[in-house]
């Protein structure tokens, strides 16, 4: 199972490729700039490597003060639903994002991007508040519980 | 555990396709899948065979009016051509080349006897999204003397688009600076905020294009030196018309994104109109679709992609020879 650092270093590369298309797209674009496509990679980056690093460094600091078990249990207890919504919202902001930039530099619009950015974005808040909800009750069950449900 | 990471991996797996796909139909949409195509032929023969006449007082009216002066006009001209003239009993055409701050431009000094010869081209002679032919295969098509690129309507699903008299879209761009021409030629550069379509068609408009911005009114330039068409901040191939009086107009296209002519700016390009004499001058379609075409030549060097080639477009303007 992957740790949250291995989530954080993944949505950094993700936000590392972002900014490689950029830069191939912004030489062939005869100086014609978008929002959209320079600041490509901060989607993953602030939305994706930030609240992963965040956990990360959350997860280490609760290691520090409580059994291994109750850390494990805590990583198996991930919403998996709710991070799967979150990712995948999270994906379609991020290449609603690269169209809009491509259609921008070309100077044009698409209803069907800024439909792809609202559907993502809902996801991306359904799933990140299911997650912290999901997150909140299963801590309480484990620091409340005797025997933690560890498989 | 396994299963947890089994269902991760398929949920990615159909997300990535998803978005592949979406994103594949997004631009095949936006660049590629014609939409909303009307038939410029059709439109016409509607015309004739709802009024029996040309004239019925519409606008639709007005398409036959148009493009029957028009042939009118041309016919039975002794007619003189040039490398860079063309001289006609109704047209008179005289192309010159300058340099202007590291970039080449092409001058169309335009007399005209008759207003209704300034007229507009279709790609595919048919109004829609996603419709495109070269400028030159269009001047081609109408039996253009001289031509350049529009307003590339087609990349946009806002701003009035007027042709020859047919109001083919009325919905508005917000705050889109238009070009008008009257049918007796005379051009302004209006606000799509302050009138529509449906006003410009009453007070006898025969085409409206939407790009812009303007450049020049009342022979005052009303660009600012730092102004851009939408994100480009930078010199570009451009492409621009104005009038100078009644009758008398002004086409001109620049080279641009190439060693041998940087290109112009907005401010340059409104420069460049003031200095010619423009009253009104409006800035068109640019980048790779800048073209002009004389005599079934490109004259200029347009940029499609990094190499000189012409880019198919929505539209021209053109001079019926």
């Amino acid at each position: 199972m992957s740790t949250y650092r291995d989530k954080f270093i993944k949505y950094l590369a993700v936000s590392v490729f972002c900014l490689l298309i950029y830069l191939v797209y912004n030489h062939f674009s005869h100086g014609v700039h978008s929002p959209y496509m320079t600041y490509l990679f901060a989607w993953p980056l602030i939305l994706g490597a930030l609240p992963s690093l965040l956990l990360t460094i959350r997860e280490r600091a609760f290691r520090r003060h409580a059994c291994a078990s109750k850390t494990a249990a805590r990583r198996q207890d991930e919403p998996v639903i709710a991070a799967g919504l979150y990712r995948t919202g999270l994906a379609a902001v991020t290449v609603s994002s690269l169209l809009r930039g491509i259609l921008e530099i070309a100077g044009t619009s698409s209803v069907y991007q800024s439909r792809l950015m609202w559907v993502g974005a809902g996801l991306m808040v359904i799933g990140g508040v299911s997650w912290m909800l999901a997150r909140r009750s299963r801590s309480k069950n484990i620091i409340y519980s005797k025997r933690p449900n560890v498989q | 555990m396994r299963k947890k990471e089994k269902k991760r991996s398929w949920w990615g797996i159909a997300t990535a396709v998803t978005l592949a796909a979406y994103s594949a139909f997004t631009l095949l949409d936006a660049f590629v899948i014609p939409k909303n195509v009307i038939s410029a032929e059709a439109v016409t023969q509607t015309v004739y065979a709802g009024t029996g006449e040309e004239d019925d007082g519409t606008a639709s009216g007005s398409v036959s009016n148009v493009e029957k002066n028009a042939s009118d006009s041309s016919n039975d001209s002794e007619i003189v051509i040039t490398d860079n003239s063309y001289t006609s009993d109704d047209v008179e055409i005289t192309i010159t080349e300058m340099t202007v701050d590291d970039s080449r431009v092409y001058v169309a000094d335009i007399q005209l006897s008759d207003p209704s010869l300034l007229l507009s081209g279709l790609a595919d002679n048919s109004f829609g999204q996603n419709v495109t032919e070269t400028t030159s295969e269009i001047a081609s098509d109408v039996g253009a003397i001289l031509a350049i690129n529009g307003d590339f309507y087609g990349f946009r699903d806002s701003g009035y688009v007027m042709r020859n008299g047919y109001l083919y879209r009325s919905t508005g761009g917000g705050d889109q600076e238009d070009l008008v021409v009257y049918s007796d030629g005379t051009m302004e550069i209006i606000n799509e905020s302050d009138v529509t379509a449906e006003e410009l068609q009453a007070a006898g408009a025969t085409q409206i294009y939407s790009f812009g911005p303007g450049l020049v009114d009342d022979g005052e330039i009303i660009v600012g030196p730092n102004d851009e068409v939408d994100q480009a901040m930078t010199s570009n191939p451009r492409t621009a018309i104005g009038q100078i009086s009644d009758g008398h107009y002004v086409c001109v296209v620049s080279d641009g994104r190439t060693n041998e002519s940087e290109g112009l700016t907005l401010y340059q390009l409104a420069s460049v109109m003031q200095d010619l004499g423009c009253t009104v001058a409006y800035n068109l379609d640019g980048g790779g679709s800048s073209t002009m075409v004389f005599n079934g030549e490109v004259i200029n060097n347009p940029t499609s992609g990094h190499g000189i080639k012409e880019r198919s477009v929505s539209d021209i303007v053109y001079i019926q020879g």
